[in-house]
């Protein structure tokens, strides 16, 4: 760690094959973008090696690291403005008619579930129910109501549930 | 029986947040409440399930070179710069600000280093595939100034087979490379860009001997470590041209 942050790149490429796959795991359940997932995956980890001098050891580095992937996660859904609403809304239509159509012959298997969500619960499941995040960190991550990130997960659960189910 | 439990009571106790005294309340109306019961165990049942989800998942293709290439591209890349890239750059400035002509000088580090290359390669490759072309008789055959894009046919796929994964780590980062190198073209001088364009000849020439070379003995270490030595000498070149600009 210390090495790394003295600027070597050979000690950075350690830090990166170790903890890789968890940043890629959040990125890619917070976008629901496989492609996405990887461009956000390379941003975390330059934005990491820039901020890194800048890391003291309050907190363990891995939660720093994972907390940073998470923030750009949701800066980016932040960012895709109008976009990014045409799609979800376009998404939830889609969710909406599914739970009008009759069941599927097949079942979905839970991560694809977690795909499927809205957007606001899929990053409030994802965040409290995968990652750990309390309501309280999520609310402040997020920018929303304490109250908005509970409905968000009680919603997140309940349409899980009823994909799972069918 | 009081009505059922609210989502917040529901979810408050799955999640164990509730105080003691709510929790027994809570506890005391899934006594009597099959529906609310049924809720509060399916809730459980899902919790458990994605706490088992995978905490790490691997991408499907190696990101570490393109985070390289932006970092030693980006904005810190100067400070973070090795320490011989510094010490060649004290030595050729003697202090001071870079000339324009140190400027195409630093570049004639890869120019040499490239043609280097491309004698080593040959002569490695010699060495490495004289064995195979006295038993098979569709010996390797270099293709100077063939395409070096792995999308290309012609023994693909043994060379898909055993070098996938560098191959396509390399082709991203150079994709990369080449995109910024092409933004920023008109920064630099005609000199430059001739400069740039020869090594670049140079080296897709050695990669393009080294794949062929490969695709005949997919296997070889010592065939992939030659691939990959050149893929590294392009990275390094595009690096180095993508951070020039025009100057005086």
């Amino acid at each position: 760690m210390q090495r790394a942050q003295r600027g070597d790149e050979a000690a950075f490429d350690a830090l990166y094959r170790e903890h890789v796959g968890r940043v890629y795991a959040t990125c890619l359940r917070l976008s629901a973008d496989r492609r996405r997932a990887e461009e956000l995956t390379q941003d975390v980890f330059v934005r990491c090696w820039e901020k890194l001098s800048t890391f003291r050891g309050e907190s363990r580095f891995s939660t720093w690291l994972y907390r940073l992937a998470a923030n750009l996660a949701l800066d980016e859904r932040r960012a895709r403005g109008r976009e990014g609403r045409l799609a979800q809304a376009a998404a939830e239509e889609r969710l909406s008619a599914r739970s009008q159509e009759p069941p599927y012959g097949e079942r979905l298997d839970l991560e694809r579930a977690v795909a499927a969500l809205p957007r606001g619960a899929r990053i409030v499941v994802v965040l409290h129910d995968i990652e750990g995040y309390r309501y309280e960190e999520i609310a402040e991550m997020t920018g929303v109501a304490l109250g908005t990130v509970k409905s968000q997960i009680h919603r997140g659960r309940r349409l899980l549930r009823e994909m799972l189910e069918r | 029986m009081s009505s059922h439990l609210t989502p917040d009571a529901l979810n408050g106790y799955v999640d164990g947040l509730l105080a003691p005294e709510a929790a027994r309340r809570v506890e005391a109306h899934l006594a009597e409440c099959r529906s609310c019961r049924l809720e509060a165990e399916a809730t459980r049942s899902l919790l458990s399930d994605l706490a088992d989800l995978p905490k790490s998942l691997v991408p499907e293709r190696n990101l570490r070179p393109g985070i390289r290439a932006r970092i030693r591209a980006g904005s810190g890349a100067e400070e973070r710069a090795s320490s011989r890239e510094k010490e060649i750059e004290r030595r050729d400035s003697g202090g001071v600000a870079p000339s324009p002509g140190r400027v195409l000088w630093s570049l004639r580090y890869p120019l040499a280093a490239a043609a280097v290359l491309l004698v080593l390669v040959s002569s490695l490759l010699t060495t490495a595939v004289v064995g195979k072309k006295a038993t098979s008789s569709g010996g390797p055959t270099a293709e100077a100034g063939s395409s070096t894009s792995p999308a290309d046919g012609g023994g693909q796929g043994a060379l898909r087979a055993a070098y996938r994964e560098v191959e396509e780590e390399y082709t991203a980062a150079i994709q990369a490379l080449e995109a910024s190198l092409a933004e920023r073209r008109a920064q630099l001088t005609p000199a430059t860009v001739r400069l740039v364009e020869e090594n670049l000849r140079i080296i897709d020439r050695a990669i393009s001997e080294a794949r062929v070379a490969l695709e005949a003995d997919p296997e070889s270490p010592v065939l992939r470590g030659i691939v990959e030595a050149a893929y590294v000498r392009k990275v390094d070149l595009l690096l180095q041209a993508a951070r020039t600009r025009r100057q005086g």
